[in-house]
């Protein structure tokens, strides 16, 4: 018998991975942009950020699919508010990590043309400036979605505190799916 | 150095529409209880300095942020939060007129103009100290009070200190953070003291402070008048900041003795980038929406504020 945690957790972590990679090719090909032009054709694209933008759309229809697949059962079972809660708070971290991603993406989306100017030009003050912007929200972007993460982790915990002090009436919380007979 | 003395725009219709006239008026009662209670050496002093005007932008933010989070009448803790706050604002402007030698403030004589310079500084230690005992066994609000005031001092020392330098925009906001910034972060933890609001706090912080530079060159007097000032003394404002970047306005901006006309052109290449100081305040006012939406339980107050503050750059 499969593990629903297990195998979500799992998949988070593939989801994970080709994140990473499509991150990194993202920025090889920035990187490669400020370069001087190579002979020889290029791949068909949309460029690099909105590839990137493409892969994280597809990785959080995936983690909701994963979801679905390995929790969605598991609520009518005998250890059902665990397994949901347990569930929710997987979407919460995998949401978080998506998020973060799309964030970071949002800020090089922003300063790509400043950061082209850098690796192509001596520096001045002004490209220092907007490069020393970039830094910030980076660190912004990790610190707010860590902050938000913890927030949200916080709520889950807080509504299940409430669940456990004053518990609702079994038969409306895990509904039997079938009819007793009479 | 900054005047963040007077807030047009921030009246009793804002006060009124956000629901706090009856703690506003809470607050004017604990300041005259207050005053009354002081040492009669001090009372001339502290009457002058508290009647003048204050538009309680600062309380207001604290009730804001609580109210955010948590349905309901304001605490009375808070209320005394929101006098302390008062007071500590207080005495950074008799500070900051001392510094800046400004005669007047909010269309009369500043305190050390009035009462001596001697006066001016004693009382503001006095309402620091009394801001404290104020506090009671408010054990979490003396520790944000503390890390305020040397906040502000670490603020005030590295403004003056980068003077006529050429500096960027990332200098403004760190300078900015830490002066205006940081006294509107501790607002929003004295109102949220779960923390969860202080972001919101600095940004909006942050936001008053760019709106009070742009203010300030498009001549907003009402704003606190500490253009002039701000120019004489080559202070890194926002426009500043944007305009530096001109290598030849870069030269005169850092000149320690610049002429009239020296001063008069760096004014009219700050005017120039008034569009663009004004593009960077509707980011940070963004993210302080962005703030407000994320952690606020009704952000509705929080979007009120930063919608008022925006407009204060004219």
């Amino acid at each position: 018998m499969s593990d629903p945690a297990t195998n979500f957790l799992s998949g988070i972590g593939e989801l994970y991975l080709q994140g990473l990679q499509a991150w990194q090719q993202a920025a090889r090909a920035v990187t490669e942009a400020g370069r001087p032009a190579q002979p020889g054709p290029r791949p068909a694209s949309a460029g690099p950020l909105a590839d990137l933008g493409q892969a994280f759309a597809a990785m959080s229809g995936n983690a909701q699919a994963s979801y679905e697949d390995h929790f969605a059962d598991a609520t009518g079972g005998g250890a059902g508010e665990t397994m949901s809660a347990l569930g929710q708070a997987w979407m919460i971290a995998a949401g978080s990590a998506l998020r973060y991603g799309q964030g970071l993406l949002d800020v090089q989306t922003r300063y790509q043309s400043a950061l082209l100017r850098a690796a192509g030009a001596p520096s001045d003050r002004v490209t220092t400036d907007a490069f020393r912007g970039f830094l910030r929200e980076v660190g912004e972007t990790a610190e707010r979605e860590a902050r938000r993460l913890q927030f949200e982790l916080e709520q889950l915990g807080e509504k299940i505190a409430r669940a456990s002090e004053h518990p609702a009436d079994p038969e409306t919380l895990n509904p039997r799916p079938y009819r007793a007979k009479e | 150095m900054n005047n963040l003395g007077v807030t047009p725009g921030f009246g009793e219709d804002v006060i009124a529409s956000l629901g706090f006239s009856a703690e506003m008026a809470l607050l004017r009662q604990r300041i005259a209880q207050w005053i009354a209670a002081c040492d009669p050496e001090m009372r001339e002093a502290l009457e002058w300095q508290f009647v003048s005007g204050s538009k309680y932008f600062r309380p207001l933010t604290i009730f804001a942020c609580y109210r955010s989070i948590i349905q309901g009448q304001i605490p009375e803790q808070l209320i005394t939060s929101a006098l302390v706050i008062e007071m500590f604002h207080n005495m950074t402007l008799v500070v900051d007129d001392i510094l800046d030698k400004s005669p007047t403030r909010r269309g009369r004589a500043t305190m050390h103009t009035k009462f001596g310079e001697l006066n001016a500084l004693m009382t503001s230690g006095y309402i620091v100290a009394d801001g404290y005992a104020q506090l009671g066994g408010d054990l979490p609000a003396i520790a944000l009070f503390s890390e305020l005031m040397k906040r502000l001092g670490v603020a005030e020392v590295m403004q003056w200190r980068l003077r006529r330098q050429l500096l960027g925009v990332e200098d403004w906001r760190r300078i900015a953070g830490e002066d205006t910034g940081s006294m509107f972060e501790i607002c929003a933890c004295l109102g949220d003291r779960s923390f969860r609001l202080r972001r919101f706090g600095g940004l909006l912080g942050l936001l008053y402070h760019g709106c009070d530079d742009v203010g300030d060159v498009r001549g907003a007097v009402a704003l606190g008048g500490g253009g002039a000032e701000d120019l004489r003394d080559g202070i890194l404002t926002l426009p500043a900041a944007l305009a530096i970047r001109d290598p030849e306005i870069g030269a005169l901006f850092c000149r320690p003795d610049p002429s009239a006309e020296d001063l008069g052109r760096i004014a009219a290449a700050f005017a120039a980038k008034l569009p663009e100081a004004e593009a960077a305040l509707d980011a940070i006012a963004e993210e302080a929406r962005r703030e407000a939406k994320l952690f606020a339980v009704d952000p509705g107050p929080l979007l009120a504020l930063v919608d008022r503050t925006r407009r204060l750059s004219g």
